[in-house]
């Protein structure tokens, strides 16, 4: 061959910078052949296929054992298969397995900066609790509160747990009292137990109770029989847990918060919790901080009493 | 009296000479790849920032999130997911291609990944942003028959192609971006995280397609080839950015439990 000599590992060669003499350089990059092509590309695929399948296990797990699995389960293995899959992609499709290394460590170095980005962010993120409780992140998805273990959000939580049952309960006997044609005690006490039923099918304990017993002694008044059948039957044995009611009631104040009716609610399921227990300041709905009255006017001297003297709109 | 054709009758991807700044074409191959990296490492962080949002909205609102993950069909983000990945292996295959000179197999691998890419903006515009923003669904779209009861009957648009369904649109920012709609009062971040990822990678898939078309008409004419590649080579760094870009979004937004 009459070529020069030599070309170092770019292919430069000191006898012939210009190149003139080596018809174009052949390719000294790596091929990649079809075979590997296709099958990271169906490694690809089956992973697509783990991620969509694993989301959906985790949906199944939670319904069989009726567990609530914390929520970073759900992200930490969506983002480790991505990046399995990323990992194939770079390599193979991009042939950073076979280029010069400076490109993999240029991408470790950006992936690094995007990890030093967030891991400051979660930082600031997830202490905010500590500084002032109430600024803790949300409870977690699934809004029975039942998957929260420290101690902030539990507080959290229960607070609004118990705020809202305790509209649920009152929400109730104020129906109650209104749809019944007659105001025989009978049904003042069967609606006040269907009450007391949805606490304690919440789980509610012995003092929820009496919370809910003090609740009947404001709205009712002590001493009536009224309040003592009711009383009665609520720190005695509870009879069967009666939902519909309190079905009903939650149904129409999710309704009520939504301000447009039916029609901004997609046909699917209603919507967990979380979100119901907190109270949206400023609104007027049913979870407004106003107690609720019964529709028609209960004006037993309670009515106002949110309400300082003369101000009647905020 | 013969005259000599002096003229140099190759196609040009052999006829190619790098400028007289590289000491050899490997060398500018080797170069041009690497800022290329540099500019993919930017547009990574680019989409950092909008997982960092994303990050930060999901810990603190999970339940918005939660509640706007069901409002999306993951089915759709799957078949996109698909899409994007057979696009990704017609590409690298092109450059395989390209590599050992099977030209006319190149261009066919090159039209593929721009139907793919094609495809993937078709599925979501129809399928995914039209009707959450109007309430027109195509009328193949088999998502329709689940909202029969909401069905107006009568009132389509484009010739009958699209079907309104009561209720189900408005999606969408309004007047002040808020989203009036939302039961949630933190629904406004996740649909404000889904729409700027999705859209943002959207307007990359069009930018990638532009380049892949302009590479395509380029192997037509002869201009790359196996000693030159390197335009081939960098819009498949590209486009495989675009589709790592969205097996991190797919995820994320869709398979949110």
């Amino acid at each position: 061959m009459a070529h020069t000599p030599a070309a170092d590992s770019h292919g430069f060669n000191e006898l012939d910078p210009h190149g003139f003499e080596g018809h174009g350089q052949h390719a000294s990059h790596v091929i990649v052949g079809p075979f590997t092509l296709r099958t990271v590309l169906a490694f690809l695929l089956l992973f697509t296929a783990l991620t969509v399948a694993t989301a959906q296990l985790e949906t199944a797990i939670m319904g069989w054992f009726d567990i609530t699995l914390p929520w970073w389960v759900n992200v930490a293995v969506a983002m480790s298969i991505a990046t399995v899959k990323a990992i194939m992609v770079m390599a193979y499709f991009m042939q950073l397995k076979y280029d010069n290394p400076i490109n993999t460590v240029l991408m470790l170095f950006t992936f690094g900066a995007l990890a030093i980005f967030l891991f400051f962010t979660g930082l600031d993120l997830f202490s905010r609790g500590a500084v002032d409780p109430i600024k803790q992140n949300q409870v977690v998805a699934g809004g029975t509160g039942s998957g929260i273990t420290s101690k902030p959000n539990q507080a959290v939580a229960l607070g609004a747990k118990e705020r809202f049952l305790d509209y649920l309960a009152v929400l109730q006997y104020a129906k109650a009292k209104s749809t019944e044609l007659t105001a025989t005690d009978a049904n003042t006490a069967r609606a006040l137990t269907d009450a007391a039923a949805t606490l304690q099918r919440q789980g509610r304990g012995g003092d929820a109770r009496q919370r809910f017993v003090s609740l009947l002694a404001e709205r009712i008044g002590e001493g009536t029989p009224a309040f003592e059948q009711v009383k009665q039957q609520v720190t005695g044995t509870m009879p069967e847990p009666i939902l519909a009611a309190a079905q009903a009631e939650f149904e129409r104040i999710h309704l009520d918060v939504a301000g447009h009716g039916a029609t901004a609610h997609h046909e699917e399921a209603p919507l967990p919790g979380p979100n119901r227990t907190m109270p949206r300041t400023g609104t007027t709905g049913a979870l407004s901080e106003a107690a609720p009255h019964a529709p028609h006017g209960d004006h037993n001297g309670h009515d106002h009493d949110t309400h300082p003297a003369g101000d009647h709109s905020h | 009296m013969t005259t000599l054709d002096t003229r140099d009758s190759r196609p040009y991807w052999q006829r190619y000479m790098p400028g007289h700044h590289w000491r050899s074409a490997a060398e500018e191959f080797d170069s041009c790849k690497f800022g290329f990296w540099l500019f993919l490492s930017t547009e990574v962080l680019l989409f950092g920032g909008i997982f960092c949002a994303y990050f930060i909205f999901r810990s603190l609102y999970p339940g918005a999130f939660m509640e706007g993950s069901h409002a999306l069909d993951w089915r759709w983000g799957a078949l996109n997911t698909v899409v994007l990945l057979v696009s990704s292996y017609t590409m690298a295959a092109s450059i395989y291609c390209v590599q050992t000179a099977q030209f006319s197999r190149a261009k066919l691998n090159l039209w593929i990944t721009l139907i793919c890419g094609l495809l993937f903006l078709l599925i979501k515009f129809t399928f995914e942003y039209t009707p959450k923003w109007s309430g027109y669904f195509f009328v193949l779209d088999p998502a329709l028959h689940h909202h029969t009861a909401t069905i107006v009957e009568g009132k389509t648009a484009l010739a009958g192609l699209f079907q309104y369904v009561e209720g189900y649109g408005g999606k969408r920012p309004g007047m002040l971006f808020d989203y009036p709609f939302a039961n949630d009062p933190n629904m406004p971040l996740w649909w404000s995280v889904y729409y700027c990822g999705t859209a943002i990678h959207a307007l990359h898939v069009i930018i990638g397609m532009v380049l892949i078309a302009r590479v395509l008409k380029r192997v037509g004419q002869g201009y790359y080839g196996p000693t030159h590649y390197t335009m081939v080579e960098v819009s498949g760094l590209y486009w495989h950015l675009v589709d790592l870009i969205w097996i991190f979004l797919f995820p994320l937004l869709y398979l949110i439990h």
